[in-house]
């Protein structure tokens, strides 16, 4: 009767220990879904199929503004020769427009740009344009000053 | 026994091939990962919109526009419906637009300067040097025209072009022997190696004579000078 008595006992702890176990996965396996819902693209979807975690691409994608990184805006230089360093998106013919003349280069593969210029006496509004490998051309403007007196 | 071992299996089974996999965890983190970034991304795009980038006080400085208001020790100008407050000092000097000093009493409403200076810890600007100009000199009239090449003229050096921006438009540009045309490699190629069809990036001055007409000072091609016209298909 005592044997009996224990085995039940040990039958119904291990049933229970069964039945949380069993909602322990189910729930694990719930968030885990919920967690691949709320990937925003599709990119990071692929990023949980691979074992790499490498989201650099992704966003390199996204840029779209073409944004100057030297001289800062207003700027007043001694120097009539100066370069415009900035990103774009990679691989983009950059065009540079001073009031006289105009310069041009590409971004390299990292979207990164730097073009050689020459101002002219005094005021320069700097017009620059980058256009992609989509056909998208993004424009911003820049104004340099070019004077040797002592300021 | 035997019988215990078997239902302890099957109810620890699936507890034991969820702690195998792991995966949760690494997607998880790597969606904190992209939040972050997306975070950064979104800030950064902010700072550069709202142009509220930290101003150096130790770099001269510029700014032009039209004296809207001359005050004791201020002036305030006006440039693309921005106003912006300059701060005279003792040590501020005033140049006419024939180079020569005149005191801050020969500034008027309404003439356009040229104020070089520092800003400083707050964000004021004071001038060391102020010029009279002309809009003229503070304008540049260059537009960067993207686009393809609908037709050009058999008789004289005028090509019609088609902007990508706006593809409702065509511009004619008309070249002259001071017309640089290059390749995206800056090789020099003639006005007729460029074809119709062809995508091209001009820098134009609008014809103050002619509208819808530019003067081109430059055309960057977008295809080499060598490639062949598309062969057709012979049956």
């Amino acid at each position: 009767m005592i044997k009996e008595y224990l085995l039940t006992i040990f039958l119904g702890t291990i049933l229970g220990f069964g039945i949380t176990g069993g909602y322990y996965a189910l729930h694990q396996n719930k968030n885990k879904q919920n967690t691949t819902d709320i990937s925003p693209t599709p990119t990071i979807t692929e990023i949980q199929m691979s074992t790499q975690v490498s989201i650099t691409p992704s966003v390199s994608e996204t840029k779209s503004i073409i944004n100057i990184t030297s001289p800062e805006n207003s700027t007043v230089l001694s120097t009539a020769k100066t370069s415009i360093k900035g990103d774009a998106k990679p691989n983009s013919l950059i065009i540079i427009s001073t009031p006289s003349q105009t310069f041009s280069g590409e971004t390299n593969s990292n979207g990164v740009f730097s073009v050689n210029i020459e101002l002219d006496s005094g005021v320069n509004l700097i017009k620059i344009s980058s256009i992609d490998s989509d056909d998208n051309q993004d424009e911003t403007e820049l104004t340099l000053t070019y004077s040797t007196a002592k300021i | 026994m035997s019988f215990l071992f078997f239902l302890f299996s099957i109810f620890f089974q699936p507890v034991l091939a969820q702690e195998t996999t792991a995966t949760p965890t690494v997607s998880q983190n790597l969606t904190e990962e992209v939040r972050e970034m997306v975070t950064q991304k979104v800030k950064e795009i902010q700072q550069n919109n709202s142009g509220n980038t930290s101003i150096s006080t130790d770099i001269p400085k510029s700014l032009v526009g039209t004296i809207t208001q001359l005050g004791d020790n201020q002036i305030t100008i006006n440039y693309k419906n921005e106003n912006k407050n300059i701060n005279i000092t003792d040590d501020t000097i005033f140049i006419n637009e024939k180079k020569v000093k005149i005191k801050f009493s020969g500034l008027k409403s309404g003439q356009v300067i040229l104020a070089m200076g520092y800003y400083d810890q707050s964000g004021n600007f004071s001038a060391k040097r102020i010029i009279t100009t002309t809009t003229d000199d503070i304008e540049n009239k260059n537009e960067i025209v993207f686009g393809t090449v609908a037709d050009i003229s058999q008789t004289s050096n005028i090509l019609v072009l088609i902007p990508v921006k706006n593809k409702n438009t065509q511009y004619q540009i008309k070249t002259d022997s001071k017309t640089k045309i290059t390749d995206k490699n800056q090789n020099i190629l003639t006005f007729s190696k460029l074809k119709s069809g062809q995508k091209v990036v001009i820098v134009i001055q609008p014809d103050a004579k002619i509208s819808n007409t530019f003067d081109a000072s430059q055309i960057i091609t977008f295809e080499s000078s060598s490639t062949s016209p598309t062969p057709t298909p012979k049956k």
